[in-house]
């Protein structure tokens, strides 16, 4: 209890001063903030021209489709400002920048995800939640209490779904000492897996992302069950729980993966 | 021209150090062509033609868009932002070598190097699930290969007028994102502009972008006739001329403010 | 019982070897060949309380990967380190309470904040009572001055201030021991005093045990009275700086000035310059005094003037340096 409050009191500081340093660039955080609503816009634009052209993608309509992105985007937006320093973390953990966790008394994998968050995330994260809102009233989102649980089910899974993707790619550098700019390429695959419906790809790709890497749980499928569509799996209910079961399980893995890497770190460079 | 061979080989040697890079730069451009092919798939399903152009044709376009792309790189964006943040532009200048001339010869050196490691994988995968992606004719061939050269050179010369505008902006990062996704948009590299609204097609054809990507990629699937093809090229090097021009106008002012300021 | 004691310590890392040329770079991306490095090779050392140690030895002798041994951030390949003892690689949370920390060329401080922020941070992070923290800070403030950066944003302070911040930062929980790996690199004569004045007062003070490597040989003659010296993962020496110089290089050296110009052999002596009227003698201790050197010098022509010399530290050092490669 004691050690709780202490994590929470330091995670708290942390948090004000990721703040607070990042007001020390603002020229930086303004670019991003023109610069991020922008990518989605054009994501968006592309799926709404196309749409209206020929009315439906695999049988999604505009409205369903906004929804979907819109469920996308926010899990995004949060895993940008909790997990994006795992993007980097090749670097660091090549250049020995990782010193800084191993002399604090405290635990590493906590420092290193709460110790400095990304509060560049915001401007992710904005985009994400206007996203998100115009979805659900385009769709007319029913917000029951149960619905509510279960977006919030679906919307925490999939911000650790992505967060545990990408600190297991991360750390894979531990062992590689070569860094591996896999991040761009990992935030590409649930992207595409999520941004369009998964049932217009081929069964095979259908089955690699649902059951090997299972990124379209991100929220295609709590989406198909919100809005009653079909797809490989056909489950009554209980989409969101899977989600958020498989992001902490995925989660709980990476933590393991990231202690066994820093047996392997070599703090080089100086 | 020896030097230039010389720097692009150099080029050659540092582009293929990075090779979990390669592979997954790679992977990812045939990924990006898979789901934007099975997209094309999807939303045509029933429809046999939209806007003069088949569902096939639209896989065609996809894949040659993926194909180009992966030999548009245009290393000339990194290297004028590093050579401002460093400092080093004022030593380049003093170079016994034109500095945009050193940067072109890198680029043909990224150019052959990304034919092999990008391009060629791309071709094969896109072979293995979509099939050939067959010009609409002979004739729309021959034209698309200068129209190709001419987008490649519009890019190129686009690239460099943008970062050296980019420069006097604080942060780059942001900026250089805003243009990759406007280009991306406004190209039709990734759906053509004859999907826009009427507007918007009006306003992005008064623009260099789509003569990057759209106008080689029309020629390409037969969108337009051989006249009309003919015209897009003419187009395409008026594009290429106004932008060579700003390039060195505003590579004379750089200069200028190099030698006064001293870097 | 020692507070620091390591018993045959290892590291070895791996590296990837790269070729040269165009071909090189086609073949490395197929594969790429991997080579082990022993960094430290079998080293046993221990440390007693209030002890300051010289931890020295040429560029890439193992010294930065025992120190970060030590503090836990690099896991041993084999052996022991037991710091009050306790293993840092067991129980890393519990030994890293009691080290400060400070690497020269890399500031653990947060680059972006005021100096100040760091060590509110710092301070819940080691859960450190107002009043320890106040004392502690009082006293960084006597000795660093720290009250007149305290407001700076760290990447806006210099070198010299940003190490006297660091030192701080490592003080802030009172730790038993501190590792300085390079504190006084790259900083200005005045800066060093503060940093040396520094040790020596917590030492002092505090019963602080130092250990820190340094490439400054002013450091370990003002500060260490005993050093360690590390040669391709080896120690080759370790004692009190004079028991070193007794033991390999126990010479003196005696000039002399004669009122004209003379070459005046001698049977326990060694002539190694002459110039002039000036000679220069090297002789052992153990086998003549400077006395009776110069007594039978001065037997055969008249001296002017006489000058006496001991081994020159960085002779010693480089002596014992070129021993073990």
């Amino acid at each position: 209890m004691k050690s709780l409050r202490h994590y929470l009191s330091v995670a708290l500081l942390s948090a004000r001063l990721s703040v607070q340093s990042c007001f020390e660039y603002p020229a930086a955080f303004i670019g991003w903030l023109i610069s991020n609503p922008i990518q989605f816009l054009v994501a968006f634009a592309t799926i709404r021209f196309v749409v209206m052209e020929f009315n439906d993608l695999a049988g999604w309509d505009y409205k369903q489709l906004a929804f979907l992105y819109g469920v996308s985007i926010l899990s995004h937006g949060l895993s940008v400002i909790f997990f994006s320093k795992t993007w980097w973390m090749g670097y660091q953990i090549i250049h020995g920048e990782l010193d800084r966790l191993r002399l604090r008394p405290m635990n590493t994998l906590f420092q290193f995800l709460l110790g400095e968050l990304n509060i560049f995330g915001i401007t992710d994260l904005i985009p994400g939640i206007i996203l998100f809102i115009y979805g659900c009233c385009a769709v007319d989102f029913r917000w029951t209490l149960y619905n509510t649980f279960c977006m919030i089910c679906t919307v925490i899974g999939a911000t650790f779904l992505r967060g545990g993707i990408y600190l297991i790619l991360g750390s894979l550098t531990f062992w590689s000492k070569s860094p591996m700019h896999i991040s761009g390429f990992m935030q590409e695959i649930f992207n595409r897996t999520n941004m369009y419906p998964l049932t217009m790809y081929p069964r095979v790709v259908q089955i690699i992302f649902t059951f090997v890497l299972p990124v379209s749980w991100v929220c295609f499928y709590p989406a198909t069950e919100f809005l009653g569509k079909d797809s490989m799996i056909t489950l009554p209910y209980g989409m969101p729980f899977i989600t958020l079961a498989i992001g902490i399980l995925l989660f709980a893995i990476s933590c393991r993966v990231f202690r066994a890497g820093f047996t392997q770190y070599e703090s080089a460079g100086s | 021209m020896k030097t230039y061979l010389y720097i692009a080989k150099l080029r050659m040697q540092t582009m293929l150090a990075y090779r979990m890079e390669v592979l997954t730069y790679t992977i990812m451009q045939a990924l990006i062509m898979l789901s934007v092919g099975f997209f094309w798939k999807a939303a045509y399903g029933g429809t046999q033609v939209a806007h003069g152009v088949t569902g096939n044709s639209m896989i065609t376009y996809t894949v040659i868009s993926a194909i180009m792309g992966s030999m548009y790189y245009m290393g000339v964006e990194d290297r004028i932002s590093d050579a401002v943040k460093t400092g080093s532009i004022a030593t380049d200048m003093i170079k016994p070598v034109n500095l945009f001339g050193m940067y072109l010869a890198e680029d043909m050196g990224n150019l052959v190097i990304c034919f092999f490691r990008s391009t060629l994988p791309i071709f094969i995968v896109a072979l293995a699930i979509f099939g050939l992606p067959v010009p609409a004719s002979p004739q729309h061939f021959l034209l698309f290969i200068p129209s190709f050269a001419l987008g490649y050179g519009i890019n190129w010369t686009f690239s460099a007028l943008f970062a050296m505008i980019a420069f006097t902006a604080i942060d780059l990062g942001p900026a250089f994102s805003v243009k990759y996704h406007f280009v991306n948009m406004l190209s039709g590299a990734m759906i053509p502009i004859w999907f826009f609204p009427a507007w918007l097609r009006t306003a992005v054809n008064c623009l260099p972008f789509v003569y990057m990507f759209q106008t080689p990629l029309g020629i390409y699937i037969g969108k337009y006739d051989i006249s009309e093809s003919i015209r897009a090229l003419g187009i395409q090097a008026i594009w290429l001329a106004v932008l060579t021009v700003m390039v060195i106008i505003a590579q004379k002012r750089i200069e200028k403010r190099v030698l006064v300021q001293g870097g | 019982m020692p507070v620091i004691e390591v018993n045959h310590l290892v590291k070895q890392f791996k590296t990837v070897k790269k070729e040269k040329g165009l071909k090189g770079a086609v073949k490395g991306l197929f594969k790429a060949e991997k080579k082990i490095v022993t960094a430290v090779n079998d080293i046993s050392f221990s440390i007693e309380k209030g002890e300051i140690v010289g931890y020295i030895g040429p560029n890439g002798a193992g010294k930065s990967t025992t120190v970060k041994m030590m503090s836990g951030i690099l896991s041993p390949t084999s052996g022991e380190i037991l710091i009050n003892g306790i293993s840092p690689e067991k129980d890393r949370k519990s030994v890293v309470k009691q080290l400060g920390v400070v690497f020269g060329q890399r500031t653990q401080l947060y680059w972006d904040l005021r100096l100040g922020e760091s060590f509110e941070l710092l301070r819940r992070i080691y859960n450190v009572d107002d009043d320890t923290f106040n004392r502690n800070m009082k006293m960084m403030d006597d000795i660093l001055n720290i009250s007149s950066i305290i407001d700076t944003p760290v990447r806006q302070l210099s070198l010299g201030q940003r190490m006297r911040g660091d030192l701080a930062a490592a003080m802030l929980h009172s730790p038993d021991v501190l590792f300085l790996d390079e504190p006084t690199i790259g900083l200005d004569v005045d800066a060093k005093h503060a940093i040396r004045r520094f040790i020596k007062e917590i030492n002092a003070e505090r019963q602080t045990t130092v250990i820190l490597t340094t490439h400054d040989l002013g450091d370990i003659q003002e500060l260490c009275k005993r050093i360690i010296i590390i040669n391709n993962g080896v120690i080759v020496e370790d004692g009190s700086l004079d028991d070193i110089a007794e033991r390999i290089a126990p010479y003196r050296q005696l000039i002399v000035e004669f009122y004209s110009e003379h070459e005046i052999p001698h049977p326990k002596a060694e002539i190694i310059k002459s110039e002039g009227a000036q000679t220069v003698y090297r002789f052992r201790k153990d086998e003549i005094t400077a006395a009776e050197l110069m007594s039978d010098i001065g037997k055969q022509a008249k001296i002017k003037d006489i000058r006496l010399e001991e081994a020159n530290i960085d002779d010693i050092i480089r002596i014992a340096y070129n021993s073990n490669s």
